[in-house]
């Protein structure tokens, strides 16, 4: 809401030592947030109006003049003469022209200093209107300095000689306050903060509107519930014309251009006020200039607004109807069919209060959003709709003449304004140590509340909210107005020592969620974090179309761009990687710990709790290029399948997760068939993990190989964070064997594992791989695997022969089961 | 005998100043000191000797051997010293060459925020709780005495799923959860991510993150939540950082305010971060509306609390002076890795 300084000043008379920063300051603190001050003699401070005494050659440039210019007296008490050097040719001694004198930041931001210009000390400058940011003067046609009348008094500060006096407020209205969305609102706020009074213009037209109430117009409401209170009037023989000038600099004050006197007139008074008008031309009202009806919208009725927007209504829009047409949208937007324009001479005039929530829905369903339909949604003051009807009347009368000749019209006995019990004690319940019940009395009257002590209850204040505050209707409401009015600064501060939570069991996943980021950057990855949602596009590079199920979207993106929530965290990762290898960065290691979404197809449960949809906290990680980013011994190794295995299995392990499985299963076809595993514990799926399907790669052309994983947190997460248990190590040494046993390909590591483990057991320690070989030495479809097993008791040293027997027990094993073939050891 | 010791002495002690490493040196020593040694040879002619003659012989014998093997080891240690020498110079690297790091992770800095502003919390006993990003009208929006078409809605633009199904506008719907699910009193901090139908731009996002915090108990009043906010600003700003509350609106809490601090930067002077005010928008709080008690069944005759909820983009873009809030999403390791 745009308010102008000086308009206010006609409601609320502000002493001049009230500075524009206090009316600022005090407007924010009590909830009227000011977001921008804009003055406008911002600038000017030190221009003022001056005269050209003499104007002489300058001695050392042909192009250059040097000016002795008064300002009168504007610097000091005696007349001081200016020697400024200047350039422009359209200027004579006599001239009256604005001078920036030294110190001077003028509205271009140029800053005037002392200078010496070609060798000739210049005290100031003459401007031109460029240079103030001013439009040129009418009368003056060539370039050059700003031209002003002989009679410009010398020694006025430029600003005020052109009236650029006011100050306009830029002030941020939240909903409740809908009573503040006019000048009379502001003041009103104005006035209580600095304890002044607040006066309403005079109505001149009240004795002429009870004459001619009932004749000349009819209103016809159709729609009880939804139209509160209906005034019409009709004035004939206007002239409609330019807006006198007040009005059209008022309006333009606050940034609304200026129309035709009538349409001007209507919104002078909803910006004074707050209750929006409306001007018909009642000669183009269908049914005759003096029946309109408010009723309901038909299904499929066409309607053409001011705009000229086509819009189809419904039963569920309110409609001004004259006859069968349908003159305006209530409370939103008048017909282009019933517009007042230059031919106009007869005019219907409305002032009415319709039901904010039947206002919001058609202004939402066909986007128009006016200054109008903004304030019905937020409340009307019913008891100024008939006011500022008079107020039209009385400004339209002055200003473009004709004949007030009927008006008609109705209010609903509004509810009976709200009366609040308000208990001292309350307000110190909710502010602590809050003001003495003098002190609330009287912030509240200075709102225009009223405010007594209850019969017989001194500590109970019986409170009548005015009729423009619908938003009080609680205790609460009347403690936030002593609040803000009191000042926030009053309020004491104290530490909260009341009882604990009793549910902290999230924290346990926090807790290892932030040891698992902490490890995870350990290990050289950084933490990426992606927004929730992507497009199927973005998908479509990486999942095929028949993996795109129970995906949840959003109805209403704001581009296509950010339409489908994510079921997956790896299309995020890859852009990240695209993003960085575009920028010369090719060894990436990321990670991010987001949720996932996906929609639950069994039917909700509770409306109020349950979305349908679940979420998922996952892990995904991606590595691509090598770990070191340049190192002066040689080129490192780039990442592969084993290294991010190497990596998961670290934190596993590190969050206590045992008896993981790798398997090549149940991989989304983002994988690499090859090269990619599914982790799980017994039945359980714990994630994935591979290389990307050189589909995949292709896709983004990374152009290298790209490895990545996707977990579910909450199947790795413990639910209690279990304390490791020492186990005391053995006191007899370890004994190592080694083997070289060459098997058909297909055997896997993990089953050589398990074979040795479970044939060992009472003495197995450990089992590790030190070679794999694949190639001319060993027959083709083969593989040799070189290992060491460790064996041990708890209770004694081993015997050689002993373990040369487990030894052959292995052997004899390994060639039973996979047909191994030992090499000489 | 004796002059025959004297002359191996004499004979047998330059040469072992002059050995020029380990290997010649023990050579010398077996030569003159060993078994078969020249010393040794000598001595065999003892048993030709009275009795009367040996003592003295054996006295000079020794002597003899005293002197070479302290010559031998003095020898032998200087040969050691120069040869460590030698390898110590060999060995010799450039240690100003670079070592042999890994590339370092980093933790985001929004989760860096995250993860502090819930500390500061915890100190003061709030527990910690998360939900639904997408989530219900009812909790999102009902539930926090937002009905359906009143005009606060407009405040944020909703992302919608379905009817009734919506991308959380606020961490506040977590108000609703927490107190549907357990009994007062609470105190609790809810951090995530949160969305509006907002284009990217430096200072907005289509999805961002908020920490929500909420106390209900037993009378509980605005100066305990003007302490609270104190407390936080200083351990997040400095000991000497003050806070200012200016009246405003949220629908659902009354009183409502918008909370400054001092500017950290300045100190309150006034610079470019604090826009020349000395003072920086942190924060949204107020008491908790008596309407949103209801809607979980609380009766607000019998408790009262505060909520409070920030941005976390918004701290961690003033703690880490970074000028664009896309910055965070571009997930630029460039960018990442400033956060080691």
């Amino acid at each position: 809401m745009k308010i102008s300084l000086n308009w206010l000043r006609n409601y609320v008379g502000l002493p001049a030592e009230v500075s524009v920063e206090e009316i600022v300051n005090k407007l924010t603190f009590s909830g009227l947030e000011v977001e921008a001050v804009k003055d406008a003699g911002k600038g000017f401070e030190r221009v003022f109006v001056g005269e050209i005494l003499e104007r002489a050659q300058h001695p050392n440039a042909d192009r250059l003049s040097l000016c002795k210019i008064s300002v009168g007296n504007a610097l000091s008490p005696n007349t001081e003469v200016l020697e400024i050097v200047c350039g422009a040719q359209n200027i004579k001694a006599g001239d009256r022209i604005p001078v920036a004198t030294l110190g001077a930041i003028i509205p271009n931001g140029l800053e005037i200093k002392a200078a010496k210009i070609r060798g000739v000390p210049s005290s100031g400058m003459l401007c031109s209107a460029d240079e103030l940011l001013l439009p040129k003067p009418a009368s003056q046609k060539e370039d050059g300095i700003y031209q002003l009348p002989a009679d410009a008094p010398i020694g006025m500060n430029f600003a005020k000689y052109l009236g650029l006096s006011d100050t306009l407020l830029e002030i941020n209205i939240t909903p409740n306050r809908g009573d503040c969305l006019s000048h009379i609102g502001v003041a009103r706020e104005v006035a209580a903060l600095f304890g002044l009074t607040l006066k309403y213009p005079e109505i001149r037209s009240v004795a002429r509107w009870e004459n001619n109430f009932g004749k000349n117009v009819q209103i016809d409401n159709q729609v009880d519930a939804d139209c509160f209170a209906y005034f019409g009037a009709q004035i004939r023989g206007v002239k409609v014309g330019p807006s006198p000038s007040w009005l059209r600099e008022s309006l333009e004050a606050v940034g609304v251009r200026s129309i035709n006197n009538i349409v001007d007139i209507t919104s002078f008074v909803m910006l004074e006020v707050g209750q929006p008008l409306h001007a018909f031309d009642a000669k183009k009202l269908a049914a005759g200039p003096n029946t309109i009806s408010i009723r309901r919208g038909k299904n499929g009725e066409e309607f053409s607004t001011i705009s000229h927007k086509k819009i189809l209504l419904s039963e569920e829009d309110l409609v001004i109807g004259s006859g069968t047409q349908a003159a305006a949208l209530a409370g939103v937007m008048g017909s282009d069919a019933t517009e007042v324009d230059d031919s106009t001479s007869d005019i219907f005039l409305e002032s009415a209060v319709f039901s904010a929530k039947k206002v919001r829905k058609t202004s939402r369903k066909n986007q128009l959003i006016t200054d109008a339909s903004y304030r019905f949604e937020r409340g009307i003051d019913s008891e100024r709709t008939l006011w500022a009807m008079q107020r039209a009347i009385d400004l339209i009368l002055e200003s473009a003449g004709g004949d007030f000749v009927g008006a008609n019209g109705f209010a609903q006995k509004a509810d009976a304004p709200a009366k609040i019990r308000l208990r001292i004690a309350e307000v110190q319940n909710v502010l602590g140590k809050a003001p003495e019940a003098a002190k609330i009395s009287h912030i509240l009257r200075s709102l225009g509340f009223r405010a007594d002590i209850a019969a017989g209850e001194a500590d109970v204040l019986e409170v009548g909210v005015p009729s423009w505050r619908n938003d009080c209707t609680k205790a609460i409401d009347l403690i936030e107005e002593i609040a803000r009015v009191w000042g926030f600064e009053n309020l004491q501060a104290k530490l909260p020592i009341g009882a604990l939570n009793g549910d902290d069991s999230q924290r346990n996943y926090y807790f290892q969620i932030r040891r698992l980021r902490r490890h995870l950057t350990s290990l050289g990855f950084s933490e990426a974090l992606n927004l929730g949602f992507t497009s199927k596009a973005e998908l479509g590079r990486v999942l095929m179309e028949k993996e795109l199920t129970d995906l949840v979207t959003i109805m209403n993106p704001l581009t296509v761009d950010f339409s489908v929530m994510k079921p997956t965290l790896i299309s995020g990762l890859l852009a990240n990687v695209a993003h960085n290898f575009s920028r010369q960065q090719k060894n990436i290691r990321l990670f991010e710990i987001r949720k996932t979404f996906h929609k639950r197809p069994e039917t909700k449960k509770d409306q109020r709790l349950d979305t349908g949809i679940v979420e998922k906290l996952r892990l995904a990680m991606v590595v691509s290029g090598a770990d070191v980013d340049q190192y002066w011994q040689g080129q490192e190794p780039n990442a592969d399948f084993y290294s991010l295995k190497g990596v998961v299995d670290s934190f596993l392990e590190m969050l206590g997760k045992g008896g993981v499985e790798y398997v090549a299963e149940e991989l989304p076809s983002f994988f690499h068939p090859g090269q990619s595993a599914s982790l799980r514990v017994g039945k359980r799926a714990l994630g994935t993990i591979g290389r990307l399907h050189p589909r995949v790669e292709k896709n983004w052309d990374f152009g290298q190989a790209v490895y990545v994983a996707e977990f579910e947190l909450e199947n790795i997460l413990q639910k209690e964070i279990s304390q490791p248990s020492y186990k005391a190590f053995g006191k007899f040494p370890i004994v190592e064997r080694d083997f070289s046993a060459t098997v058909k390909d297909v055997v896997q590591a993990a089953q050589i594992r398990t074979l040795v483990t479970k044939l060992t057991r009472p003495l197995f320690q450990d089992l590790r791989f030190f070679d794999v070989y694949k190639g001319s030495r060993i027959p083709e479809g083969h593989v040799s695997y070189a290992f060491r097993v460790h064996l041990g008791a708890s209770d004694r040293t081993l015997t050689d022969q002993e373990v040369n027997e487990w030894q052959t027990k292995v052997m004899q094993a390994m060639e039973q089961e996979f047909g191994a073939k030992f090499a000489g050891m | 005998m004796i002059e025959q010791l004297k002359k191996i002495g004499l004979e047998a002690k330059p040469q072992i100043e002059q050995a020029k490493d380990q290997d010649q040196l023990a050579q010398i020593k077996a030569k003159y000191l060993g078994k078969k040694g020249a010393l040794s040879e000598i001595l065999k002619g003892l048993k030709d000797i009275s009795a009367a003659e040996r003592p003295r012989i054996g006295e000079v014998a020794n002597q003899v051997r005293d002197e070479l093997d302290r010559a031998f080891e003095f020898r032998q240690a200087s040969i050691q010293n120069a040869e460590i020498e030698k390898q110590l110079k060999n060995e010799r690297i450039d240690i100003t060459l670079p070592g042999r790091l890994r590339h370092m992770g980093s933790v985001h800095p929004l989760s860096l925020t995250m993860d502090r502003l819930v500390d500061i919390f915890a100190r003061l006993g709030f527990s910690y709780f998360t939900g639904p990003e997408l989530e219900t009208e009812f909790c999102n929006f009902e539930a926090l005495n937002l009905p359906a078409d009143h005009p606060a809605r407009d405040m944020q633009d909703t992302l919608f799923v379905e009817p009734g199904v919506l991308a959380r506008t606020q961490t506040s719907s977590m108000q609703i959860r927490a107190m549907l699910a357990q009994k007062p009193p609470l105190k609790i901090v809810f951090p995530g991510a949160v969305y509006r139908s907002d284009p990217f731009d430096a200072s907005h996002s289509p999805m961002f993150h908020q920490m929500e915090g909420l106390y209900v108990n037993k009378n509980v009043t605005m100066e305990e939540l003007k302490g609270t906010l104190e407390h936080f600003a200083q351990e997040l700003f400095g000991k000497e950082t003050k806070i200012r509350m200016r009246s405003s609106f949220f629908p659902f809490t009354e009183p409502s305010v918008e909370v400054d601090c001092s500017c950290a930067f300045c100190k309150g002077k006034g610079c470019k971060i604090c826009k020349h005010t000395g003072w920086l928008e942190i924060l949204g709080a107020g008491m908790v509306h008596p309407n949103v008690f209801k809607a979980v069944g609380y009766d607000p005759n019998e408790v009262s609390g505060f909520a409070f909820g920030l941005g976390i983009e918004r701290i961690a873009m003033l703690l880490y002076d970074v000028d664009d809030i896309r910055l965070f999403y571009e997930n630029d390791r460039r960018f990442l890795e400033q956060f080691v």
